[in-house]
């Protein structure tokens, strides 16, 4: 039988597509227009946080090292104000197999796959996810498919990018690589059709209650080495489901610490351009996937995605491309330790953040991810220098995305900035009025929205006012 | 002689290989001087075009929508074919997928890329 394979026809059926991928029914968990039962989809899993501990345990997941950074708190107490500082922790996630947070977000979606009785997994994704799907299939003797943005109109590719493929290539997996374009996701849903795979998305609840574990460890450790809870987590910030997961491990554990969002500012650069694709030195854990993310979680290849950031963030630090390089290097030179972009990005977060806290408080960054050829910040910036964008020292602010990076001269200079919280939760708020106009909204639907951003009624009805 | 479909099929490639860093130019010459076609089971990268510009999603932006949707993905050649031509190939997961045959034996060579020498005195002591 064959189908019709426009980019119409595919995407007019996704629902169906969707149902038969994962064997999940979203329906049932409506309440209204806008809202539904969102706790109620997370414990329908059926895991509790020992049985993600126990599967994940089978598949070399989890129990990763923490480590204090006490060269990196010395150096940040050296350009603070007297008695600021904060202790800095680093989670070292890159021991995960497969070198990042993401083995715990695949390796429950590798179990459920199994379990459903599917002959394989597919995920659709730019960078380590594909890899840890990889590894996890490879372990379950499942079969793997790597959906993959790869390369722009003239056939390049970052070099992180074509080294992420590689790496899911190494553990077995089918990697599809495509140009650039948000038609990604057609070509996920004709190859789930074809194959009968599971869609290992990153959004689904398994792939959120797999990152809860990373949430409850690290507050254990930090009981375990400090004998107190930490002050605030540092998160990188893409599509939400590190966040999301960590923070409600950490209340799984009683911790009341900050969560705090970090994302590389890429502002002025757009996802889905052909031109500006190879013009940004990060492939993730930036506002381009931040921003949108936060304030429209369902803008995504599930119908209700289970990452939804503004729920727990309680922060959001911004940092540009030349700030993590710069302590990308300084990690390697005053710790000892080589690890890639997306939880250096954190690191940059803390940085600016432990400036500002007591010298007796604790940050933890929670995650970190294995670098290498092409995912490291020396052949990003080899890469960009090819492409056209200058590379200097200098003061970092003075970067414009896009035309220039600059690597400051000194960690004084890494300061990162806040983004606006409230600005984030009004775009929000225009989001959902466009499914439905306010004064529609039933009763659910508003208690849904106000506590999708972390607020309550009251805040909702004034807010609805300001937008 | 190589035939002019051989001969455009390694200037693509060479194009290509930029992107993969494949290092598929010298390749596909040896190949192409050794025997005309290129044995069933060869490891290989076949190119199609998904969605032409009039075809692609309506939210793409301008410079994007300029161009085809194009996917590439390798496998191991089904039959003895020729450089440029129309095959199929059977990928890592068992699926067999048809299109143009753009690249024989491809293989990876990304790096630590040139010396950025920023990045050098960055740690050296000044910030302790």
């Amino acid at each position: 039988m064959s189908r019709d394979t426009s980019y119409q026809a595919v995407m007019a059926r996704r629902n169906e597509i969707m149902k038969t991928s994962m064997g999940l029914d979203y329906e049932v968990y409506r309440q209204g227009e806008l809202a539904f039962d969102y706790e109620r989809m997370m414990s329908d899993c059926g895991f509790t946080l020992d049985d993600i501990i126990r599967i994940q345990a089978e598949t070399k997941v989890g129990n990763t090292p923490m480590f204090e950074l006490h060269n990196l708190t010395r150096a940040v107490r050296k350009i603070s104000a007297p008695g600021k500082g904060a202790r800095i922790f680093l989670k070292d996630e890159a021991a995960n197999a497969s070198g990042s947070f993401k083995a715990r977000r695949a390796s429950i979606s590798a179990y459920v796959a199994v379990q459903k009785g599917y002959k394989g997994v597919i995920a659709a994704t730019s960078g380590n996810y594909g890899a840890a799907v990889a590894s996890q299939a490879a372990q379950r003797g499942l079969r793997c498919i790597i959906v993959q943005e790869v390369f722009d109109s003239h056939g390049i590719g970052q070099p992180e990018i074509v080294e992420k493929g590689r790496k899911c290539e190494a553990f077995g997996a089918e990697v599809i690589k495509l140009s650039v374009g948000p038609e990604l996701f057609y070509y996920l849903l004709l190859t789930l059709e074809e194959t009968g795979y599971f869609n290992a998305s990153l959004y689904t609840p398994f792939g959120i209650k797999g990152v809860e574990s990373l949430g409850n460890e690290l507050v254990l450790q930090i009981r375990n080495i400090a004998g107190k809870d930490p002050d605030a987590v540092v998160v990188t910030h893409a599509g939400g489901g590190n966040l999301t997961g960590t923070a409600r491990g950490m209340l799984a554990a009683g911790c009341q610490a900050q969560v705090v969002a970090c994302s590389v500012d890429l502002s002025g650069l757009h996802m889905a351009s052909d031109r500006d694709f190879n013009r940004k030195s990060f492939t993730t854990g930036h506002t381009g996937f931040g921003v949108p993310f936060a304030t429209w979680p369902d803008r995504v290849d599930v119908p209700r995605n289970a990452a939804r950031s503004m729920r727990y963030m309680d922060d959001y630090i911004l940092v540009n491309q030349g700030e993590v390089f710069y302590i990308t290097e300084l990690l390697a030179k005053l710790e000892g330790i080589e690890r890639g972009p997306a939880g250096n990005t954190s690191v940059t977060g803390a940085v600016a953040l432990a400036r500002e806290m007591n010298e007796d408080q604790i940050i933890v960054v929670q995650e970190t991810e294995y670098t290498g050829a092409g995912k490291h910040h020396n052949s990003q910036l080899a890469f960009a220098r090819k492409m056209g964008i200058e590379v200097r020292r200098g003061n970092p602010e003075d970067g414009v995305n896009g035309k220039s990076i600059v690597i400051p001269e000194h960690l004084s200079q890494v300061k990162g900035r806040r983004q606006d919280m409230e600005k984030l939760r009004h775009s929000y708020l225009k989001n959902a009025a466009k499914q439905l106009a306010p004064d529609r909204w039933s009763a659910a639907d508003r208690s849904f929205v106000a506590a999708d951003v972390k607020k309550d009624l009251k805040w909702l009805d004034s807010a609805l006012k300001e937008i | 002689m190589l035939s002019e479909a051989v001969i455009a099929i390694v200037i693509a490639s060479s194009a290509s290989c930029r992107g993969h860093g494949y290092l598929c130019l010298a390749d596909l010459w040896l190949e192409v001087a050794e025997m005309s076609k290129v044995p069933a089971g060869t490891w290989v990268e076949i190119e199609k075009i998904l969605l032409t510009p009039e075809q692609r999603a309506p939210q793409v932006p301008e410079d994007t929508r300029a161009t085809p949707y194009i996917m590439k993905v390798a496998g191991f050649l089904a039959a003895d074919s020729d450089p440029g031509s129309e095959v199929e190939i059977t990928t890592l997961s068992g699926r067999k997928v048809s299109g143009t045959l753009k690249v024989v034996r491809p293989h990876y060579e990304h790096s630590f890329g040139e010396t950025v020498e920023e990045l050098l005195h960055i740690g050296l002591g000044g910030e302790l």
